[in-house]
């Protein structure tokens, strides 16, 4: 649950979502889901050429399994506290066995 | 032009029921029809072809493969607001193969009946790139605009309510990521069902022949140290 956990912590900041069919979306993340899917706000596309309708549109939910990347702005993200975290995350999840 | 297929009316979990609503594939009308959005999948059936009680001709969309979905508001790209949807045509192919799904028929259908649109809006990508899928755009545009922010908000609960299955996993490029987020599934991998490193080998358990083997090389080791055989 970490990554849904810091998900949540950057509601409300600016992200570029690529999706697996090579179309990128940036907006504002919205809210996340423990499955992160994620409802972008404010959104702009990389190439309306592809996808013109999204133009038209201002609000989107995104389905967490099409993701491939979320692109973070880096100055909201605490790479040490989040690398922490992953590696104790890992460790309770071993010693649960 | 675009087959409409025989498709089973959704009785169990539906969610919502919005007649007058036209369909659209890219930009191509297949007319005036009600859309069901139930807890398996969204369904579009055709107004005026009926053709019993339990089914009818139309369309169906299973939550993988709406890739995304939003509320188009603004007139200047589409005179009417309406719901837009990105499909990915590969996800039913791929779900094909692996669960026979009651609905992958139609599903079938209506992909390939989708994908002369597809092809014209990829035809600049390479078709050999399994991984990028063929996104196909489907618009439900209802009389009542008012039921627009409902029906987004259904599909939202129904995608919700249809995570990836377990076994997705295998040809899933997020792998990594999704074992770090769900811890469990560490055991799933490897071919005992556990990753050793450093911080955990004091729990490993060897068998007799390994534990003697273990103790050999580590006493061996100490011996040789303890001997001052390598000052020599």
């Amino acid at each position: 649950m970490l990554f849904f956990s810091f998900f949540k912590s950057l509601v409300g900041k600016d992200v570029v979502v690529e999706l697996k069919n090579d179309l990128s979306i940036c907006g504002t993340l919205h809210s996340v889901d423990q499955y992160l899917n994620m409802k972008l706000s404010d959104i702009t596309v990389s190439d309306p050429d592809r996808f013109p309708h999204m133009l038209s549109v201002k609000n989107c939910f995104i389905r967490g399994s099409v993701v491939r990347y979320v692109q973070l702005p880096s100055d909201q993200v605490d790479t040490q506290l989040l690398s922490d975290s992953c590696r104790r995350e890992l460790t309770e999840a071993k010693t649960k066995q | 032009m675009t087959t409409l297929t025989n498709v089973s009316i959704p009785e169990e979990g539906v969610r919502l029921t919005q007649p007058h609503v036209q369909a659209y594939i890219g930009s191509q009308s297949l007319g005036n029809g009600t859309l069901i959005i139930s807890e398996r999948a969204v369904t579009w059936t055709l107004t005026s072809a009926q053709s019993g009680d339990h089914s009818a001709q139309g369309f169906e969309l299973s939550y993988p493969s709406i890739v995304l979905h939003a509320t188009s508001t603004d007139r200047s790209n589409f005179p009417e607001e309406h719901i837009y949807i990105v499909v990915d045509g590969n996800k039913s192919e791929r779900r094909r193969r692996r669960v026979p799904l009651l609905l992958t028929n139609e599903e079938e259908a209506a992909r390939r009946a989708l994908q002369v649109e597809s092809e014209e809006m990829n035809e600049d990508e390479d078709d050999d790139d399994s991984e990028a899928g063929r996104s196909i755009e489907v618009r439900f545009v209802p009389d009542d605009k008012s039921s627009l922010s409902q029906i987004y908000h259904e599909v939202c609960v129904g995608q919700e309510l249809n995570p990836e299955e377990d076994d997705d996993m295998s040809d899933d490029e997020g792998l990594e990521c999704d074992e770090v987020s769900n811890g469990h599934d560490l055991q799933v991998n490897g071919s005992d069902g556990h990753w050793y490193t450093a911080e955990n080998m004091d729990g490993v358990e060897l068998s007799e022949e390994g534990m003697a083997n273990l103790q050999r090389m580590m006493g061996g080791r100490r011996d040789d140290s303890d001997d001052e055989q390598i000052e020599q």
